[in-house]
């Protein structure tokens, strides 16, 4: 009896600890949308990553310029066509998973047919979970191909703006004024500080759509 | 994070802003005008997008109701089907052509039954 009662308070403790958190990541992204610059605190300091002026605008635009000059002239990188022809001999078919992707696609959009006309609770519960599943296998296969081109010079220019942009926005307070915690692109990628650096890209991502760059 | 957004669009909060927003000024959503973020340009899609299924829901449309829009998988299921009429009725009108008519440009619409 004592075991069962224990088992009861054990769910309703976890229950509760989730309904706290998503309340808590709902209260943190609804803090997000209220402006266009993101504060955040760590080890009691206060930082923020905006979005950046014409002239920083124009600066990073400097910078993927040259960065995509720089990776283009070394023949260690690729564009994503090429590696997709070397993966191809190696017998791994990035083509087939993007065909394989887009089935999957026409075969949710049935399934979302069927479920948006249907009534009986048994079909929806298992269109839903027909649907989730396919979506689940959907997001597979994007990781994957994700993680195959990673190296291509089309992901690595996204992923050096990225790091340039959040170099560029990213302040702290410093005499009851906001200024730029790094110095340099050089000594923002030679931080240590991880939690820092981490945080940063983290909010960035909410700031910007990465295909914009 | 995008669940999230969806629940705050759909919440009668941010659906009662959203209508005063957009009818008075001085009502804003958000404390900048312009330069909006990614994620703040993605709440309003999903604003403007639950004020369409609301917007569906009071003109008693088929298929729609409170459950399918509280229910993610639903409403995009609800989206797609609703997207799909529109196109068979965009071709529709589209295939109603006289063939007597010498002026190519003229279209005649059927008469509605």
């Amino acid at each position: 009896m004592d075991d069962i009662k224990n088992q009861v308070r054990e769910t309703e403790a976890r229950n509760l600890l989730a309904i706290m958190k998503d309340l808590e990541q709902t209260a943190d992204i609804e803090n997000m949308l209220k402006d266009n610059i993101i504060v955040f605190k760590i080890r009691e300091e206060n930082y923020r990553v905006r979005k950046p002026t014409s002239i920083e605008q124009l600066e990073v635009e400097e910078f993927r310029r040259k960065k995509y000059l720089d990776l283009i002239k070394d023949s260690t990188y690729m564009f994503r066509k090429q590696w997709i022809e070397i993966y191809k001999e190696k017998g791994i078919d990035i083509d087939k998973m993007d065909h394989e992707m887009v089935e999957i696609q026409n075969d949710i959009n049935q399934l979302f047919l069927r479920l948006a006309k249907t009534e009986s609770k048994n079909d929806i519960e298992k269109l839903k979970t027909d649907i989730i599943n396919k979506k689940k296998r959907q997001a597979e296969i994007s990781v994957e191909k994700s993680n195959l081109l990673n190296y291509s010079i089309e992901d690595q220019l996204l992923v050096a703006i990225n790091s340039f942009y959040s170099f560029v926005v990213l302040e702290k307070v410093s005499e009851n004024q906001w200024t730029k915690v790094f110095k340099t692109h050089k000594e923002f990628m030679e931080s240590n500080d991880t939690e820092l650096i981490n945080k940063t890209f983290y909010y960035i991502n909410f700031l910007i759509y990465n295909n914009s760059f | 994070m995008e669940n999230i957004l969806r629940k705050l669009a759909r919440s009668y909060k941010y659906r009662f802003l959203y209508a005063r927003s957009k009818e008075v000024n001085g009502i804003n959503l958000f404390k900048n005008v312009d330069e909006f973020t990614h994620l703040q340009m993605l709440f309003m899609q999903w604003l403007e997008t639950y004020n369409l299924l609301i917007s569906d829901l009071s003109s008693k449309e088929l298929y729609i109701s409170e459950e399918v829009i509280e229910d993610d998988i639903r409403t995009e299921a609800y989206l797609y089907y609703r997207t799909k009429r529109k196109d068979e009725t965009t071709d529709k009108k589209r295939k109603v052509v006289d063939p007597t008519s010498t002026i190519p440009s003229i279209i005649f619409k059927s008469k509605a039954k």
